[in-house]
This record gives C-alpha cells, structure tokens and sequence, in this order.
C-alpha cells in the first residue's frame, strides 16, 4: 500500500526477511497493521465480545444505534448501507407488537391486551431464543461462532457471517481457522487448510441460516401463539399487582420477600405451562402440536450435530512426504482427553503370572478411554 | 498424455453473457406465484448440499413468515368448538398479510405523485431473478432503466443534463429518496398493520359470513332440495322450506323484525346519551358499576322535561315502528291463503305464538320506560330519584316471565321462546335460523335490556369508530408532511466548500 509509505514489495528470500524486519513482526500483515495503529487509519478489526459485552451491545443497539440510524435514513444519508437497512428493518417487530397489545388496551379490553401481550413476547422471547439455540449448537459443534462481531471502519457493528456472498472471512485469524478445521475434521497437512475450512463455512451459514428461517419463523411462532392462547395468562398481571403488597410488609424479611414474590410470580406461569403441556388431556391438534414442535426441534439440532460437513476426501501430505487419503467422519469429533497413566506402572510393564486364582489389591492395567 | 476436452454444448454463443434488463408482467407475476415452491427448493438445498444466496435466503425468509402466520391461524381455529368460528382467524391472518404488502405501496404512491420516481419498479437480474431494483441503496443497477426514463426522472428531480456525471447524480438523488422512504415504511409498518388488519376484519367479518352462507345455500338448494321434495317423504320439510322462502327473504316483515331488534335499543341508547358514557364504564367488568351508572346518568337525564318528553317520543315511534313491522306479519300468519294449506294448523299456531310474544315482550320493555318516565315526572332529589329508578328497572318482572304467567303454562311458553327443535334443525341445515336467533334474546328486563345494548354498543365502537380512524388518520396526515416537506430535500450547500468550474 503506498499510501502507507512502506517500503515496496520485494522478492521473498529468508535471509532479507530476518536482516529487514524484526524478530516481533514475522509476517507482513502484523507490520501493516502496526503502521495503521500508529498513524490512527481505522480498519475492521473483530469484536471479541463475551456475554457481558453483548448485552451492553444490545442495550446500546436498541437505545442508542437504532433511532440514530432512524434519523439517518429519514434524512436520506449519502453513506447510508444495506447493513443500516436491515437493522430499521427490525423495528416494525417491535413497534408493531406494542401497538398489537396496546390496541385492546385502549379500547379497554384487557383480557385481550394481556394475551396479545404475551403472545407478542413469546413471538420475541421464541425467535431470539431459536436462534441463540442454534448458533450455540453450530459453536459447539463446528467451533464456528455464527453470531461473531466486527466494528468496520465507519464504526458500525456488523455480524462477520451475515451474508453468505460476501462473508468477511479476510478478517478471520488462523486462531480461528485452527480451531474450525479441527472441529470440522479436516485433516492437517491439507493444501490450504484454510481455504477447505472457507468452504465449508460457506455450507455452514447457508444451512444455519435457513434452519433459523424455518424453525423460528414457523415453529416458533406457531408454538408462540400455541402458549399464549392460554386463558392461564389472565392472572399473571394479578401476580404482578400484589408484589408491591409483598414488599412493603412489614413483617417479612427480604428473604422471605424474595421467595413470596417468586413463588408469586411463578404460580400462573407455571399454570399456563400445566395447561398447555398437557398431553394426557389435551386433543389430538393439541398433542400434535406439542409433539410436532419438540420433534422438530429435536431433528434440527440432530441435524448440526449429526449431519457435518459433506464428503470429501482430502489429499494430505504426510511428513514422510507420502501421501494419503483421508475421508473426514460426518460424525462429531469427540477430543476427549486421554486417561492419565498411573505415574508407579511403567509403560512396558507386563503382568506377571499372578495364579489361577484371583487376588484383589493388585493395580489393574489402565486401557485406553473407552 | 494429454487429454482432448470435448467442446462446449451450449444453443448460444460462447461470449454472449446474459445481462440484467427489464422484467416482464408476465415474468413478475411468475415470480410472486413460485415465491413458497421456490422457498421449499432453496431451503432443501440449503440443508442437503449448502448451497445458497442471499437474495434467496430473503425470499425464504418472506415465505416461512407467510407459513407461520398461516400456522397461527390454522392453529386458532382448531379448537374454538363453535360453527364458522375459524373464520376470523383466517380473516384475521389474511388481512395481516394484505395490510403488510398494502402499506409500502400507499406510501410509494405519495413518493410517485411528489417525485415521479416509482419505487415498486423490478428488474431482471443476469441470473434471471426478479428483484426490487430500490431495494439495496449501495446496489441500484440503473443501467437496467431505459435511457429515456432516466432523463425523464433527470429532469423531474432537477439534475443538470448538461452535467457529464448526470447519472451519478441522478443515483444520488434516487438513493436518498429510496433511503428516506424505506426508513419510513418500517416507521409506518408497525403501527399500520394491526390497525389496517382490525379495520379489514371488521368491514369483511360479515360480507364474507354472508357470502359463505350464499354459497353454501346454493349447493343445498340446488342438490339437496330437489331430492327432498321429490321424495315426497318429508311433506312437513317441504311445506315449512316453502313458507321460510316466503317469510325469511331478506326484504319480507320477519328479517325487519329481527333488524328492528337489533337498531331498537340502540335508538333508546342514543335519547338517553348512555352512548356517551366513559368507556372504561362501558366496559367495566362488574354490571352493578354498569348498571349504578346507568341509573345516575338516567336520573340526571329525566329531571328535565324536555328529555323526558324526548324519550317519550322515542318510545312512540319505536312502537308505531313494531306495528308497521308485524302488522303485515299477522296478516300473512292469519290470512295468507297459501300459508294456510302448506303449513299444518298447529305450526301455524306456534309462528303466531311467538308472534305475539316477542310483540307483547316488546310493547313491556318499552313500557317499563314509560314507567321511569311517569317515575320522574313526580319530581324529587337527584339521589332519591335515581334510587327509585335503580329499584323500579332491578325489581320489575322480566317481560318474558309476565308472558309465561300471562300464558298460564310456563314450560311451554319457555320450550317455545327457545324455538321448535325440529324446526331449528331444519333452519341449522339451510343455514336460515333467523327466526330462532331473532327471538333468542327477547323479553329482558330494563336492567339486563339497558346492559346489554351498552355492551353490544360499546364492543362495536371500540376498535371500529375509535382507534382505527385516529392513527389512521395520524399515519396519513404524517406521511403527507413527511412526503412533502422532507422526501428529496437537499441540504444547503455549505458555504465554505468552494465549487469547481466556471463561475
């Protein structure tokens, strides 16, 4: 880059690169990188955000970016990008569902508020929650983190798999890269170990993706509306209203508050769950629901787990510089560690005749896990 | 050894690549009626091999919603255990999804009056998808626009032509324009389809019911009718099917009796301003509130002369409006010659029995009124005057008892306000149980009368008249300002930026 003032590139040779750069900075990606930090060029650099951090991330979305962008599109920005559309694009969900439970209200028509109200939160509480479901079963099944976050140089926040036509895999590290492939079972010693791993990926977020679309949009929200029909939901505002009572007694201690609110709380939600989940004396639709909607929940996360990458046969190069053939499993790679040897048996150890006859107190012979 | 590969098989060409270009109606409407069939391809292909795009990936997304609200609606009507009671969920699920696809056009017909530009517009990708050509602001393949509406759009949006980067600014201005009215439908959206989806349901919900009856009646009268009266069998079926033609056509006395029972104590509830109570008392859950109110508001109403003679005059017309009605009623029951030999003497009886209690039934409500009235002609506080209306409306007598005892034979004046069963029956299978349902509710005392017409009134207005017309009204009048006064506004060029070119 010359706009950055390094110095141009020259024929690789191990001797030049060990004179010119430093030990610290082996590659020239690292240099470039210390050359943008230090005269303050901004880049997309990746978020690595712990649970914490997300929820600050949300919050802030929510109360802050959002009715930022808002304004930016009702102003018409020139910069304005599809990723900002997107993200307005969220907001009916929201503004909707309070307009869908206030509508009743107004009229004065609570029963109806409060099932519409808790429909629209079983609607949110279900999709979040499919998809969350899913990404961690792709986490700990593939070690791809779906929901990985980059800041980009204007300063948004964006998901590094959003799209499948333009992934940003350019912002992927080989710490990253390591960690997939093992997990997806490619082989190492495979030419360009990360380009398979690119690959797969790109099966990985179409397949995620439209798992999300079909679970969450029809299960979920069929099982949203399933649960939310209850007229079970009628006394959870009641609930709710007698807290303030709880609290301002007197005569309780606050552990005893906490526990009467909980127990308050919990009485008519645990009493939609008694009405709705009931196979032995629900009809047919409401058992088939039920059923249906556990079901496919169930074959979804078999399908992550089960389903893997799709056969391909890798051609490694082994150190002996012989080559060989590996078909990676579909089946999960379980790393379990080894069982630690007893440090008192050596390894060549043999057993020696101990009799006919058993004898206990002797150490047995560790195998191998499993 | 080298390997020869065969040629290419291919009917064109091998440098002819396919461009994006216009779309086709025909190619639209295509495109809008695979959108589930396609959507089921794309997501097995995704979880089979992997394979997929983003652009399909949306339209999957449309079409699993469309699924899920239909799952929602299938869902609902399950279980509701009473006839046709599927039908307002459909209703409702359909009107969501109209109200979702409608608004963004009514907003894209402002942005078409103001600017010209149509935001609806599709194009014909290279890879032979139909895709909204505004949809993606970094993305907008003008070049898919013929050139003479391009310069037409130019010259509406007040680009230079004389500029050589006219069609960069032209993207420009077509960019802010699709920003500004994207970010505003999502504005919009939230709020426009529950309420567009309410109003839909409530002007359909009878239209529809209606037109399912009609339908349903065809095909009852048309096959199953014939064979009935051709068998001979049923004689009282046919003769009974006869006279309900007769009597149950939509124009003839007994359906403007049933209407009148409807629109009666709405008349009473407007003289009395009980319409213009609050409506949290409209709808408050316990009828001794309701009815406590009631009492007060009529009290307060019937100090006045000039509002007693007002419910006075109400009362006369109403009455003269029930002898208009069931005037000729009687006369086709006693004297209609036809009626007499198809319908035996005894049903005959029955009709004029219930006849004449919903007449009597109805002469007492409208008389008890007349009560209140004579009650506060006497004069008296306002307190004392609303205790002897609360005791006269609680203890009269309801008008159907007063019938009974008047009949002498109370579990037959009962079975027959019920409705004959076998007649009931009968009207259940031709769908014309008018005549059950317009006499169901008859002979209520003042309370219970005055109750229930509050309750009917005020779960009528409260989506209908109110809520819908208000934010309706708002998201009109807001999306005209913002159309108007913001839509393609162009800041002010700033002072310090010195312009190029000649000056």
């Amino acid at each position: 880059m010359p706009g950055l003032g390094l110095p141009p590139m020259q024929p690789l040779s191990s001797g030049m690169l060990a004179d010119t750069m430093p030990q610290a900075l082996p590659d020239r990606a690292a240099y470039e990188d210390l050359q943008r930090r230090r005269k303050n060029i901004p880049t997309d650099v990746i978020l690595n955000y712990n649970m914490l951090d997300k929820l600050i991330h949300g919050v802030k979305t929510f109360f802050v970016t959002t009715p930022k962008t808002i304004l930016r599109g009702l102003s018409g920005a020139p910069d304005y990008t599809f990723s900002e559309a997107m993200q307005v694009a969220k907001v009916p969900y929201y503004l909707g569902g309070v307009f869908l439970t206030l509508s009743p209200l107004i009229g004065g028509n609570k029963p109806e508020a409060i099932r519409l109200g808790a429909s629209v939160l079983m609607y949110l509480a279900g999709m979040s929650g499919t998809k969350a479901l899913i990404n961690a079963a792709y986490k700990m099944r593939y070690g791809v983190d779906l929901g990985l976050l980059y800041r980009s140089k204007s300063g948004q926040v964006e998901n590094v798999y959003a799209s499948s036509n333009f992934p940003r895999f350019d912002l992927l590290t080989p710490h990253h890269y390591n960690d997939m492939a093992n997990k997806l079972g490619i082989p190492e010693g495979v030419y360009e170990r990360d380009g398979a791993v690119r690959e797969n990926l790109r099966y990985i977020i179409n397949s995620s993706r439209t798992l999300k679309l079909v679970v969450a949009n029809i299960i979920s929200a069929i099982g949203a509306g399933y649960i939310a029909r209850s007229d079970a939901w009628l006394n959870v505002p009641s609930a709710f209203t007698k807290l303030p009572g709880i609290w301002k007694d007197s005569r309780m201690g606050i552990g005893h508050k906490v526990q009467a609110s909980l127990a308050n709380i919990s009485e008519p939600l645990i009493g939609v769950v008694r009405d709705r989940f009931n196979l032995a004396g629900g009809s047919w639709w409401q058992k088939a629901v039920i059923l249906g909607g556990l079901g496919t929940m169930a074959a979804s996360l078999a399908y992550i787990v089960f389903n893997g990458i799709p056969n391909k046969h890798y051609t490694v190069l082994k150190k002996d510089n012989t080559v060989d053939e590996v078909t990676p499993s579909r089946l999960p790679q379980l790393n379990m560690p080894a069982m630690p040897e007893f440090p008192y048996i050596p390894a060549n150890w043999t057993q020696p005749f101990q009799g006919y006859w058993p004898t206990w107190g002797q150490p047995q012979q560790p195998g191998g896990w499993l | 050894m080298s390997m020869q590969l065969p040629p290419v098989q291919s009917s064109k060409p091998a440098n002819t690549v396919q461009k994006a270009g216009p779309a086709a109606r025909r190619e639209i409407l295509a495109n809008q009626a695979i959108l589930v069939p396609q959507a089921a391809h794309t997501a097995w292909t995704a979880l089979n091999s992997g394979h997929g795009a983003d652009y399909q990936m949306a339209r999957l997304d449309d079409a699993s919603r469309m699924l899920g609200v239909a799952g929602i609606a299938g869902l609902a009507s399950m279980g509701v255990g009473y006839p046709g009671g599927w039908l307002p969920f459909w209703l409702g699920g359909t009107s969501w999804l109209t109200s979702m696809a409608v608004t963004p056009k009514l907003i894209n017909a402002g942005v078409r009056l103001k600017t010209g530009v149509n935001l609806n517009q599709v194009y014909k990708a290279s890879n032979n998808e139909i895709r909204p050509l505004f949809q993606d602001p970094n993305y907008m393949p003008l070049q898919v626009v013929p050139e003479e509406q391009r310069l037409r759009m130019m010259q509406r949006l007040g680009v230079p032509l004389n500029n050589p980067d006219r069609d960069n600014l032209l993207q420009q201005r077509l960019k802010q324009i699709s920003v500004q009215t994207h970010t505003w439908w999502m504005l919009m959206a939230g709020m426009a389809t529950p309420v567009l989806a309410a109003l839909g349901c409530d002007l359909l919900e009878d239209p529809v019911k209606t037109l399912i009856s009609n339908i349903k009646n065809w095909g009852v009268n048309t096959f199953v009718l014939p064979g009935i009266k051709g068998s001979g069998a049923d004689a009282a079926v046919d003769a009974m099917d006869k006279a309900m033609n007769a009597a149950l056509n939509p124009q003839t006395e007994l359906s403007a009796l049933s209407r009148w029972w409807k629109q009666m104590p709405k008349s009473l509830l407007k003289t009395l301003e009980l319409d213009k109570l609050p409506e949290s008392i409209q709808l408050h859950k316990s009828a001794e509130v309701r009815f406590d109110k009631i009492a007060e508001k009529l009290a307060h109403k019937l100090q006045d002369a000039n509002q007693r003679s007002a419910l006075e005059r109400t009362i006369r017309n109403q009455l003269d409006q029930l002898e208009k009605i069931t005037g000729p009623l009687e006369k086709l029951l006693n004297k209609d010659e036809e009626l007499q030999k198809l319908l035996p003497e005894h049903e005959l009886a029955r009709f004029r029995h219930q006849l004449e209690m919903a007449q009597g039934s109805a002469k007492t409500t409208l008389e008890h009124f007349r009560e209140l009235i004579n009650i506060a002609k006497k004069g008296g506080k306002h307190s004392v005057l609303k205790g002897q209306l609360k005791d006269k409306m609680r203890n009269s007598t309801l008008a159907y008892v007063e019938q009974m005892f008047r009949e002498g034979d109370v579990s037959s004046a009962r079975r027959l306000a019920a409705g004959w069963e076998p007649l009931n029956r009968v009207m259940g299978w031709f769908r014309k149980n008018k005549f059950a349902t317009s006499f169901a509710h008859m002979g209520d005392s003042p309370r219970s009368f005055l109750l229930k017409a509050l309750d009917n009134h005020a779960l009528h207005n409260r989506w209908f008249r109110r809520y819908p017309m208000l934010i309706g009204g708002f998201m009109l009048a807001s999306t005209a300002l913002f159309i108007g006064l913001f839509l393609g506004k162009q800041p002010a060029p700033d002072p310090s930026v010195k312009r190029g070119g000649l000056s």
